[in-house]
């Protein structure tokens, strides 16, 4: 007969603590010595060429030009000065798709869910066919038709007054104003936008006398953006001098086209998530509208929409993240982006496990900023409640 | 209604379910209009670029560069430089061949009726193994009389397909163990998981091609060749596994605890619970998302023109590079488009398929 009194407690190897331990350090183990072969190897590579890792090279001059930028790069600055012109390019183009993908992907969205058969059929099309093409053709074809379809600055294709469509960029008119009537444009229209913001997020529906102050304050500025504008603008318009365009503002076509080709394809994914947000919300919402006396129009806008946002935000914000990330294609057409810099950087300098560190550490950051923001976004939210 | 029909009155209800969708509201009235409008430019403009006014035959690019008209003869010219590249000419049979016994493998392995079969899962893992190594020793040459090609060769719509399906089996392997090691019990072995996971997923996979291209010449011994195309194999393998790893743990967080507290009280170890208990039904739910990453793939692998090789994205540039037929782009394009849609499409046609089969056998 077996009592308690003859367990015998198992061998050391066959107790969780030991199994557990020995697991943890056996894959650190490995990782480790995977690690040193990698290294050793990288160490005796690099010795070969008697080159030592090191950042000091983002201070030497860069003797390279990056075709466009905002932040005034010139070659001759240094390497560190590319790369901040780079991470500004990428964000440039990233922020100017997104808002264009947003709008196109909502309208398609919503198309998509029509009751208009036609309306539906042409969304859908659009969708299939932007989401099972590759975004890296997209953008080759996009710049193709720019630069070997349009026509010269001298033949200058103008669908509008003022808008010149040539294989060298796009040319538009702006108006000119005296650096105070901008910063006078830029405070109205914080004003204008917090009226705007104000009035939307009150829970105050009732207050009609409060509703029409709003309005007027806004009207104000507006108006007062309007006579700023008036009084003080003079408009550019590009013209032809010699061989190309003179005045007014151009965007390149590198530029163009990774910008057509993400905001275009973005917005069939963004499509979707909307499509899906909407789905999502339950068919007694729409019921429960209609039997109050909303129309399409106001269900949508009113019950539908607000709730199918709080759906649709976390896959939209995760686009944003691709949106940022994809735009590293655009250095297949040589749009001077961080990881176009990073190229011209490793075969003007060589140092190619600094320059992949660096675009990482930047890539990164976008990437954990951007979902800071998602979650501060979903904490607020859930903080309302629904 | 009679029960006969009235011509009349039944062709006018007809016509009214047809009309009252696309006039019944002025919104809907607006937008037909619009949509019509656009129609009835685009698509006869469309029609006689590319039919009408299209050339389909010639051997001489003169004839092209006059046309207002598309001209189809260039894709028939250079169609097999698009698809089979830079590979030797009098063997393209062997790309196609190798292309043809993956894509089969590939039928076979979706094939959702054979998925209850015993040992499927061990049989599927031996076809891969079996159709990896037969198609690039078809490739490869170098046996069997055939004439060695180098791996560098490789390129057109067989290495879109190797590349991708290859990559997306040798991923879903690493995505199995980073999953688990994500839900992981043990804190080191999940910490690196999840870090490897994050930061594979916050960068974008031209870093990671970059990284393989430049830096794994760096880190192996020196005298030890790795080719451009393994490298870049590499680099699709890494970057696929992460995204992976995060749609299998979603299927391992649909599993309910009950599931593995059944496991472990009939006394199975933790290893034989997740693989015959957890594992199945994690793929069962997970096998959707993980063909749209398979879709994403197989688009993705034409980044790959960044690194100068030359798969389908990379021939369609190097055929329309010819200066014999400058000026003619937009039809090879159109071509490589549509294989790219016509592989993506079907795939997710069959996603859609397979989530609908999938979801009446729960029920």
């Amino acid at each position: 007969m077996t009592t308690f009194g003859d367990y015998q407690a198992p061998p050391f190897w066959r107790r969780p603590f030991f199994r557990r331990s020995a697991a943890q350090i056996a894959v650190v183990v490995g990782l480790l010595a995977v690690l040193s072969f990698f290294i050793g190897n990288a160490s005796a590579n690099l010795a070969k060429t008697s080159t030592t890792l090191g950042f000091g090279f983002i201070w030497s001059r860069a003797s390279f030009e990056l075709g466009e930028g905002i932040t005034g790069f010139v070659a001759g600055d240094s390497v560190l000065a590319a790369f901040w012109a780079g991470i500004v390019n990428t964000l440039l183009v990233s922020l100017a798709s997104i808002v264009t993908a947003t709008v196109l992907g909502i309208a398609v969205g919503i198309l998509r869910l029509s009751s208009n058969p036609l309306s539906r059929l042409l969304s859908s099309g659009y969708i299939e066919l932007m989401r099972n093409i590759p975004l890296i053709l997209q953008m080759l074809f996009w710049y193709a038709v720019i630069t070997r379809s349009l026509p010269t600055p001298r033949k200058a294709l103008s669908p509008i007054e003022g808008l010149y469509l040539t294989n060298r960029g796009v040319y538009f008119s702006v108006i000119q104003m005296p650096p105070s009537a901008f910063w006078a444009l830029v405070a109205l229209s914080v004003l204008l936008l917090a009226t705007l913001a104000a009035r939307a997020t009150s829970r105050e529906r009732t207050g009609s006398l409060g509703r029409l102050g709003d309005f007027r304050l806004a009207g104000a500025a507006v108006v007062a953006m309007l006579a700023v504008v008036l009084t003080t603008g003079s408009v550019d318009v590009p013209e032809i001098a010699g061989l190309n365009f003179k005045g007014g503002a151009s965007i390149t076509p590198e530029f163009t086209a990774v910008f057509l080709g993400l905001s275009i394809f973005s917005a069939a994914f963004i499509a979707e998530n909307v499509r899906a947000g909407i789905l999502g919300v339950s068919a007694g919402q729409k019921e429960a509208a209609a039997s109050l006396g909303l129309r399409d129009g106001q269900t949508m806008r009113l019950v539908v929409l607000p709730q199918a946002l709080k759906i649709s935000v976390p896959p939209i914000a995760s686009q944003y993240l691709d949106i940022v990330k994809n735009s590293s294609l655009a250095v297949a057409i040589a749009y001077p982006e961080i990881m176009r810099v990073a190229t011209v950087v490793i075969s003007e300098v060589g140092r190619s496990i600094e320059v992949i560190a660096i675009i990482m550490a930047v890539y990164l950051s976008i990437s954990l900023a951007i979902s800071a923001l998602m979650n501060a976004y979903n904490k607020a939210n859930l903080a309302k409640g629904t | 209604m009679s029960a006969g029909g009235d011509e009349g009155t039944d062709g006018r209800h007809r016509l009214r379910t047809v009309l009252r969708p696309l006039f019944g509201t002025p919104v809907n009235a607006a937008l037909t209009v619009v949509i019509l409008w656009l129609l009835v430019t685009a698509i006869p403009a469309l029609l006689r670029w590319g039919i009408a006014d299209a050339i389909w035959f010639t051997d001489d690019p003169k004839d092209c560069i006059q046309q207002e008209g598309a001209c189809w003869a260039f894709v028939g010219a250079k169609a097999r430089l698009i698809i089979f590249g830079r590979y030797p000419y009098d063997e393209h049979w062997r790309p196609l061949l190798a292309m043809i016994i993956v894509l089969a493998a590939l039928v076979l392995s979706a094939d959702w009726r054979q998925w209850r079969r015993r040992n499927w899962g061990r049989f599927l893992i031996g076809l891969w193994a079996v159709t990896i190594a037969a198609s690039s020793m078809l490739m490869a040459g170098g046996i069997a009389g055939l004439e060695s090609v180098e791996i560098d060769r490789w390129s057109g719509l067989p290495l879109t397909v190797m590349l991708s399906v290859f990559g997306i089996f040798l991923a879903l392997i690493l995505s199995v163990l980073l999953a688990l090691g994500r839900q992981s019990k043990l804190p080191v072995i999940r910490w690196l998981s999840i870090a490897y996971i994050e930061l594979i997923r916050g960068v974008p996979l031209i870093s990671i091609l970059f990284m393989a291209a430049l830096l794994l010449p760096i880190i192996l011994p020196s005298g030890f060749e790795i080719s451009k195309i393994l490298r870049a194999q590499a680099a699709f393998v890494m970057f696929f596994a992460a995204y992976m790893a995060e749609v299998l743990r979603g299927g391992l967080q649909a599993i309910p605890r009950g599931q593995y507290e059944a496991a472990e009280t009939i006394g199975l170890t933790y290893w034989e619970a997740t693989f015959k208990v957890i594992l199945p039904q994690v793929f069962r739910l997970s096998i959707p998302s993980l063909v749209n990453v398979f879709i994403a793939a197989f688009k993705d692998t034409s980044l790959v023109v960044i690194i100068s090789m030359h798969d389908l994205m990379g021939t369609t540039n190097a055929a329309i590079s010819d200066p014999a037929w400058s000026g003619i782009y937009i039809e090879a394009y159109a071509f490589t488009a549509m294989v790219y849609f016509i592989f993506c499409g079907g795939i997710s046609w069959y996603s859609q398929k397979l989530e609908r089969h999938l979801k009446v056998g729960r029920r």
